[in-house]
């Protein structure tokens, strides 16, 4: 068996070598039971979704890839991953577009992409402090001061902690 | 925030990206719903416990603490229990103990027989814990004053005005008093410990069963080695076994990790963890846990440039019993003029850090 077919939600058809069930957990265990020129049906899978899902997967020759840098140590994504490459597939998507990738890659099983997209969702936080980033998300609460106090004497042993990862 | 839809699991996942002080704080307080999922028990526990990768069921308090023991490098105290490498009784400063505490004094295996023996490779030291923690605080990189009179001397000369140093007496400055040096204008290092102290026998007493404490956990997630740079046989590759239930003096149990004396060996062992490999030092992280005695790390110092190293481990461990093997020495006698020397194992410490948890 050398190609599988896949079928977005839109009920579009890709067909992908099987090697593909080397980055998703999900297609390996249908293939246990894989009846040839059988179609596998993504139900909670986009075309757009799968489309890039494949593009990563043949980029990375169907292996799986070095995992990025965990905690991240930067909030530039190509900081913390070893392929450049990864950096720019993952910038070229907004906020919405990543979350709705996470959502395609956990339907999947499919740790690597996944693990790539929640690395650069970390980094839209990082070295960012309450007032940026809630001026980035457009958040006009009014709570902020009684959260933080609270917050500061509930754990100083998260701010004192100095990481050394 | 859309963010916020994901499942928990996945938010769980992304706050593994994060430090805990941009997660605890600066994330739960972007809005009510951020706060919601970030400022509660569970999540805390979980994160820690994850973070920690602390398979034991503790409090959220005790985990806390754990945390913050575990960042801040905090000695936990094995106690010095049997070996066979050779203990002298008559020098304070080739105490089995020292080896085992945080300081300068190099604990070094001389037969008491005057007899040029060969080397005894592959020897066992063992330690239990005893519930408490080494109250000194310990400084990563602690090392840099002897590093100094070794690699340049003209500079620390210059700062603490030492005349005539002796280089064969570097290793009595006691990096715990590093404060204290700077109010020595005349710095004497042949007085600075005193020659009472250097003569004072070991007072640790070998008991045949270890006094284990039935209200404390150790927690070990570090090991930090150091070993001294101006002795004969400095300690090469060493082993740490660990048992989180059983003891013994009998080290044939052992025997398995004997002449593990390179990497590729120690890859042989199998079911590793984390390997680490470069010109410096070479270390093998093992994943073996459930077994009586159980490998967790095996080293080999590479360079005399570094002799002093912390290994973060992968994941905690619990150990109530610790058997450090020295496998091989470097042997500097030659660069000395010291070949007359019997041959022997010297190390400044081994350490476990991490934390102490009172389960009462």
């Amino acid at each position: 068996m050398s190609e599988i077919t896949l079928v977005s939600k839109e009920g579009t058809k890709i067909q992908i070598s099987s090697q593909f069930s080397n980055l998703s957990g999900f297609i390996h265990n249908i293939l246990q039971d894989y009846q040839q020129n059988e179609d596998i049906s993504l139900a909670s899978v986009s075309f757009i979704n799968l489309q890039m899902i494949l593009e990563y997967a043949v980029h990375h020759n169907f292996q799986v890839p070095q995992p990025p840098r965990c905690p991240i140590t930067s909030p530039n994504i190509a900081d913390n991953v070893s392929d450049p490459w990864d950096a720019e597939f993952v910038n070229r998507l907004n906020e919405d577009q990543i979350i709705d990738l996470v959502t395609a890659t956990n339907f999947l099983d499919m740790k690597s992409l996944m693990d790539l997209c929640l690395a650069k969702i970390a980094c839209m936080f990082k070295y960012k402090d309450i007032e940026t980033l809630r001026k980035e998300y457009g958040i006009t609460e009014e709570f902020t001061a009684e959260i933080e106090e609270k917050l500061k004497s509930d754990f100083p042993w998260a701010m004192e902690a100095e990481s050394n990862d | 925030m859309l963010l916020f839809d994901l499942p928990s699991s996945i938010i769980y996942e992304i706050s593994t990206y994060l430090k805990p002080e941009e997660l605890f704080f600066n994330c739960a307080c972007i809005c009510k719903e951020a706060n919601k999922v970030f400022d509660n028990d569970h999540f805390k526990i979980f994160w820690i416990k994850n973070h920690l990768n602390l398979t034991l069921d503790l409090s959220l308090y005790d985990l806390k603490c754990t945390f913050l023991d575990i960042n801040s490098n905090t000695i936990v105290n094995f106690k010095p229990w049997f070996t066979n490498g050779g203990v002298s009784t008559r020098e304070y400063r080739n105490s089995y103990a020292n080896m085992w505490k945080y300081n300068a004094d190099t604990y070094s295996t001389y037969y008491e027989e005057g007899e040029n023996l060969k080397l005894i490779k592959n020897i066992c030291c063992t330690a239990y814990f005893n519930g408490k923690i080494q109250y000194q605080n310990f400084t990563d990189g602690f090392y840099s004053d002897v590093y100094q009179l070794t690699y340049n001397p003209e500079s620390l000369n210059e700062k603490y005005n030492i005349e005539d140093l002796d280089h064969t007496k570097v290793l009595i400055l006691d990096p715990l008093s590093n404060e204290k040096i700077d109010n020595y204008e005349d710095y004497d290092l042949k007085l600075y410990r005193p020659a009472s102290v250097l003569n004072t026998a070991p007072t640790y007493k070998i008991r045949d069963t270890p006094k284990f404490p039935n209200n404390t956990i150790s927690i070990v997630k570090k090991i930090a080695i150091a070993r001294p740079v101006f002795f004969t046989g400095c300690v090469k590759s060493l082993i740490f076994i660990f048992s989180e239930n059983s003891y013994t003096k009998n080290f044939e149990t052992f025997n398995a990790y004997n002449d593990i004396e390179n990497i590729e060996k120690a890859k042989s062992l199998g079911n590793i963890n984390k390997i680490e490999e470069n010109n410096e030092f070479e270390w093998v992280e093992y994943n073996n846990t459930g077994k009586d005695y159980y490998p967790v790390l095996w080293m080999q110092f590479k360079t005399w440039k570094v002799n002093h190293i912390v290994i973060n481990l992968t994941k905690c461990h619990h150990p109530k019993f610790v058997c450090v093997k020295f496998i091989d020495i470097d042997d500097r006698r030659s660069d000395w003029d010291l070949e007359d020397l019997q041959p022997n194992f010297d190390i400044t410490y081994s350490l476990m850090l991490g934390s102490v948890v009172n389960l009462e």
